[in-house]
């Protein structure tokens, strides 16, 4: 390495502050130790580097500024759908509006036995779920009455032949509604569900005996024992479904 | 932060623009940005280099100067280095240094200004100014090659009306 070559490498050097290990600058300043001219060059750009930082540094920022930054509270202005406030406002708006359109929708439909069939026609053709299967009704009976359902109603004679599947707890217009699943012929279901009478409060009640008729793609029968009101649901043909319900 | 920063962000903006009511907007223009940006940068180690930045983006904003200057490593600077630094044992004075840092190539005065303001390493200044390193050590050699060569002519100049006075 030559003098020139090393001194554009050193040029830029701060002793003490720069990797001295770097390749080339620890050849450069060696060069330092045996060349004497060179040696002086470095102590000079040395004491020129110093000489610039003191003079750059001596400059002083007006009295002023510090205050002024510090003075002027700086206003964030965030978008207003950033802002808590209004986040808070739409929360509130989509509950309230959630409120008026539930409230809307619980009061559009009536407490009466049409209304209770609509919805667990409804249930039964979609996807339904068991809270518990079993094929033993003593534990679907002990499961309902943990749950607060109807639980101690009597089945029909056609019912207590075929075998359970397990049942559900179910909720209409916040009164308990009892739901057991038999298993049919080919895989079909019939769902039989029962709710105190005293959930109705408005339009007739079934009699005791069974009244068959269809909505959807179900059969289906409702009668009235004692306090409780029951709905008979099933994929299935009026005279293969009249076996169930006979008493 | 601003007790801390305002006076070396402060010089750094004196030192790029010169006017002191420019480096006055830009340092408190920063503290803006920092104030309202500022809560984004998660490594608050990192808050002085995030400072510089946004300084001399603004700077370079504000003054239009958005120009692709050439990435030119060090091996291909060509610069001239002067045999002897100008004058030396305190010689130097403020304002000259100042003058002559301003009539640098711009694309030297801010590398440079942090190569002596804040003892930032190469690294850091590179970070600070999103260019390579390899092109950070280029400028800033030649920048003060440039810086020495001004410096060296007003010194001479000097000396002859000083000789003829």
């Amino acid at each position: 390495m030559d003098r020139d070559q090393a001194k554009k490498l050193l040029i830029a050097y701060r002793a003490g502050l720069d990797d001295s290990t770097e390749p080339g600058i620890a050849e450069a300043l060696a060069l330092a130790k045996f060349d004497p001219a060179f040696a002086d060059w470095l102590r000079l750009q040395t004491n020129f580097h110093s000489d610039v930082r003191r003079c750059l540094r001596a400059v002083q920022a007006p009295p002023g500024l510090r205050r002024s930054i510090r003075k002027h509270p700086v206003v964030v202005v965030r978008p207003i759908w950033r802002r808590a406030e209004w986040i808070s406002v739409a929360a509130g708006i989509v509950l309230l509006l959630s409120g008026i359109v539930y409230s809307r929708l619980q009061r559009s439909e009536a407490n009466t036995l049409e209304a209770f069939r609509a919805r667990m026609i409804g249930f039964a053709l979609r996807e339904y779920r068991m809270d518990i299967r079993t094929s033993d009704l003593a534990e679907v009976r002990r499961f309902l009455a943990k749950r607060a359902a109807p639980n101690d109603f009597g089945l029909t004679a056609g019912l207590e032949s075929i075998p359970v599947m397990g049942g559900g707890r179910l909720s209409w217009r916040g009164n308990p509604v009892a739901m057991v699943c038999f298993a049919l012929p080919e895989n079909e279901t019939a769902f039989l569900f029962v709710v105190h009478r005293d959930a109705f409060s408005e339009g007739t009640l079934p009699g005791d005996l069974p009244e068959i008729s269809s909505i959807k793609r179900m059969t289906t029968a409702e009668w009235s024992r004692g306090r409780d009101v029951f709905l008979l649901a099933a994929r299935v043909v009026r005279e293969e479904f009249r076996s169930l319900t006979s008493p | 932060m601003a007790n801390l920063y305002y006076e070396p962000l402060y010089r750094f903006a004196f030192s790029l623009t010169r006017q002191e009511n420019d480096a006055c907007d830009l340092t408190q223009q920063t503290f803006l940005v920092w104030a309202t940006k500022g809560h984004q940068l998660k490594d608050k180690s990192k808050a002085k280099s995030w400072l510089f930045t946004t300084l001399h983006r603004e700077f370079l904003m504000r003054h239009r100067r958005i120009i692709r200057f050439p990435q030119i490593e060090l091996d291909d600077a060509r610069c001239e280095i002067p045999d002897v630094p100008p004058a030396t044992a305190n010689r130097l004075d403020s304002g000259a240094v100042l003058d002559a840092l301003a009539r640098i190539d711009p694309a030297f005065r801010a590398p440079v200004s942090l190569f002596y303001l804040e003892d930032c390493r190469y690294a850091e200044i590179a970070a600070i100014l999103d260019v390579p390193l390899g092109t950070v050590k280029s400028r800033i050699s030649r920048g003060i090659s440039q810086l020495q060569n001004l410096l060296r002519k007003n010194e001479l100049r000097s000396l002859r009306r000083e000789t003829s006075g």
